[in-house]
């Protein structure tokens, strides 16, 4: 049973998220500016912008120069798959997969990170917008449901995130890769613009660019953000504030505001729904501490738990009107489970550049914007949509490998001395939305909450797979024409998950029949709540996401604290 | 407020290395035997010579270029055993020590660490081009020879001896300078990006 000891004044808001993460951090930062009282919710622990105690280590200041010992990965089976995430200096990040238990109906890599922040402590960072290509792209290929919103509808609104968060990239003028409110982007090195003039030579549609990241690299950040110092150990938590992330942006500015109320350890249970209004009156949340369980009330709720963990909250949400889960009037919630396939392409070794060297570890490389299938000149037979190339040039050092025989002095020169310069490109391909890959709750296997565990059944399919041989081949084909030695073509294991892109679990559309959501992230049949983290996601395009849900959940936000005060809501 | 100590936990790290040089300069005047004050956690004597003396082979001193015992190398095998191995894997690598010895004396009637320089040297380069009769039975690990070299190599670079005296060191680099000449002393960066 639910009850509070506090009076119900005390636990009422006029919002409520739930969630820190990339998406939440914003929805936090608009309503509080909006002036709305707003509860923000989190199911980890806390973690205040400088907390990163592992920032500054060094190998030889940490337990076993920063390698876990087997007995450590036995907790992290399904997180390490990754094989970049969890190491001495960020294992505090991530959650044991002992204590968070999932179900692989099909092999899924779901890579969470539970505390305030979530992930926009350790993303990859990089931020593109979509275009039009994208947004049209289901209506087009007759694929799933069509956005309910276009380019224009977001536009303003990258202007206004990228603008906040601080977004460094180069402009390049494409209509299907929009240009942004960029701050100075970060240079190529001399291998990598050896490749960009290459590629331009070789190929009329192909560019290489530098990744675009959300890094500050120009000084002023808002809230004392400082500049990028080239470290590259930004999963470890930035000390500078230099990239983007919850903790050092979006959270401290909602905390400014004084309407910020945040709740660390709370697990929502469920979103109450009210019969005679058809509207949610709040949340009822279990302390993950104590397990002692809460009722918060408020207007509205924004949910950005993650694209799984938002629609597992909506799915375990049922009530007479929605005996399947809140907003769950498509059958569509849980379904349509997107990642990008990556763990694909080819590397290779130049001869040149021997006297040239490079300073700093640059948090970033290099981007190829998506070039197939994007206009008739473009067309493949094989797949629809397409892929971008993340990648880089740099120059090999102690821990590439050696001779098998070598030791001794000459050994040891070897390795103190610069490798060979090296470039890779890195495939990152869209994955259509398919209605059987799919997540559901299990109630056979409850976590230490009593909450239903997550069965996982999703499957990269013909498009997908067709796609991948193209993004190898194309990779190694750019290589030899930049001229490269010992192209190698590669390919890791990559299932869905490993990407931790996961997206539309509560899609949005047009027709509440076969979709969750409508044009303002807004439940169809319930509409003041609000969906807009990767859940509400229609399509995956091939670029990083986490752009557009800032995008999406300003636009959100605002949209809901103006309906709210014209009592729209 | 945040801002200011996070500047402060970057000023501590630098102190520390800082510190270190001290340090370092301490250590690198150990001779090749003398470890006085200091006991293994989980070598013998014997094994803690023959492992000391492997170590030393594989990535020696080179001229004013500090080696794999200046960085107390050694020391670290021993503790990783001793602390990180798992206890299987601990019994295999002191198995693998044990082995060495009993084939470097079958060869040369002595233990490595009283070999003169080139029998020692004679000795590893035959182990690295065996086939590999050094791991105990049942293991597919690959060459104990790569294995053993590539966990002393990791050790030497990520010290605090071989990331900041032997390879360029760079903590906070600041800027990112796309394309320069190389280094005076030919070295590379030690941390990975």
């Amino acid at each position: 049973m639910y009850f509070n000891s506090k009076g119900k004044e005390e636990v009422t808001y006029d919002a409520i998220v739930v969630g820190s993460g990339i998406s939440g951090g914003w929805a936090a930062k608009e309503l509080c500016e909006q002036g709305l009282k707003t509860l923000v919710l989190d199911r980890g622990r806390n973690i205040k912008h400088g907390d990163y105690p592992t920032a500054m280590l060094e190998p030889w200041e940490v337990p076993n120069r920063g390698r876990l010992t087997e007995a450590e990965w036995k907790d992290y089976e399904k997180q390490r798959r990754t094989g970049y995430t969890v190491n001495h200096y960020t294992k505090q990040y991530w959650p044991k997969d002992t204590e968070h238990p999932y179900n692989e109906i099909k092999p899924f890599d779901w890579i969470r990170s539970y505390q305030v922040g979530g992930r926009s402590l350790l993303w990859g960072r990089h931020s593109y917008r979509w275009s039009d290509l994208d947004f049209e792209a289901n209506a087009k290929d007759g694929v799933a449901v069509d956005w309910p919103i276009r380019y224009a509808d977001l536009a303003p609104w990258y202007d206004y995130v990228e603008e906040y968060a601080g977004i460094s990239g180069e402009k390049l003028g494409l209509k299907h890769f929009p240009d942004g409110k960029f701050q100075p982007a970060m240079p190529l090195n001399c291998v990598e613009e050896h490749t960009k003039s290459k590629i331009a030579k070789a190929y009329s549609d192909r560019i290489v660019t530098v990744g675009r990241v959300a890094h500050i690299t120009k000084p002023g950040g808002h809230l004392g953000r400082g500049t990028c110092q080239n470290r590259s150990r930004c999963m470890r938590g930035c000390p500078y504030g230099a990239y983007f992330s919850s903790n050092a942006s979006t959270l401290p500015a909602a905390d400014a505001t004084g309407n910020m109320t945040l709740r660390p350890h709370s697990i929502v249970h469920s979103i109450i729904f009210d019969d005679e209004t058809q509207k949610a009156t709040g949340v009822r949340v279990i302390d993950a501490q104590t397990n002692e369980t809460f009722e918060y009330y408020s207007k509205i709720v924004f949910l950005n738990a993650s694209a799984l963990n938002s629609a597992s909250i909506l799915l375990h949400s049922t009530s007479a009107r929605f005996p399947d889960g809140m907003g769950n009037d498509s059958g569509e919630l849980g379904h349509n489970v997107m990642d990008h396939h990556f763990q694909i392409g080819a590397s290779g070794t130049h001869d040149g550049f021997q006297d040239k060297y490079f300073k700093g570890r640059r948090p970033t490389g290099t981007f190829v914007p998506r070039f197939r299938n994007v206009d008739k000149a473009t067309k493949q037979k094989d797949f629809i949509r397409g892929y971008g190339y993340q990648g880089g040039g740099s120059r090999e050092s102690w821990w590439r490998p050696a001779e098998a025989a070598k030791f001794g002095a000459a050994y040891k020169e070897e390795l103190v001395a610069p490798g060979s310069w090296t470039m890779s490109l890195h495939g990152f391909g869209e994955c259509l939305p398919y209605h059987e890959n799919k997540m559901s709750l299990n109630y056979d296997k409850l976590d230490k909450w009593g909450l239903p565990t997550l069965d996982l059944d999703v499957e990269w399919k013909e498009n997908e797979l067709a796609m991948r041989k193209d993004m190898k081949n194309q990779a190694a084909e750019m290589l030899e024409v930049s001229g490269f030695k010992n192209v190698r073509p590669w390919e890791n294991r990559c299932k869905p998950g490993l990407g931790i892109h996961e997206m539309g679990t509560a899609r949005m559309g047009r027709n509440p029949k076969t979709s969750v959501l409508n044009k303002w992230n807004q439940i169809h049949a319930v509409k003041n709540v609000f969906v807009t983290d990767g859940a509400c996601m229609t399509s995956a395009a091939n670029q990083n996401p986490s752009l557009t849900y800032m995008a999406l959940t300003a636009r959100a936000a605002n949209y809901a604290a103006d309906a709210l005060k014209k009592n729209e809501i | 407020m945040k801002r200011r100590s996070a500047i402060k936990l970057s000023l501590g790290s630098i102190g520390l290395c800082l510190s270190g040089v001290t340090f370092s300069t301490l250590i690198s005047s150990c001779n090749a035997d003398n470890e006085e004050g200091w006991t293994p956690k989980v070598f013998n004597k014997n094994q803690m010579r023959t492992v000391k003396a492997l170590v030393d082979i594989i990535i020696p001193r080179t001229g004013d270029v500090p080696g794999a015992v200046d960085a107390l190398v050694h020391r670290y095998v021993d503790e990783a055993v001793s602390d990180y191995f798992s206890e299987e894997e601990r019994t295999k690598f002191i198995q693998f020590v044990d082995q060495i010895d009993v084939n470097v004396k079958e060869g040369f009637s002595k233990p490595i660490y009283k070999l003169d320089a080139e029998k020692q040297n004679a000795f590893v380069q035959e182990w690295a081009d065996s086939s590999d009769d050094y791991q105990p039975s049942g293991s597919d690990d690959g060459h104990s020879f790569l294995i053993f070299r590539d966990f002393v190599t990791h050790a030497f670079f990520t010290s605090e001896v071989g990331s900041t005296e032997v390879l360029n060191y760079d903590p906070v680099p600041g800027e990112y300078l796309p394309c320069t000449d190389l280094p005076e002393n030919g070295a590379s960066w030690s941390i990975r990006n």
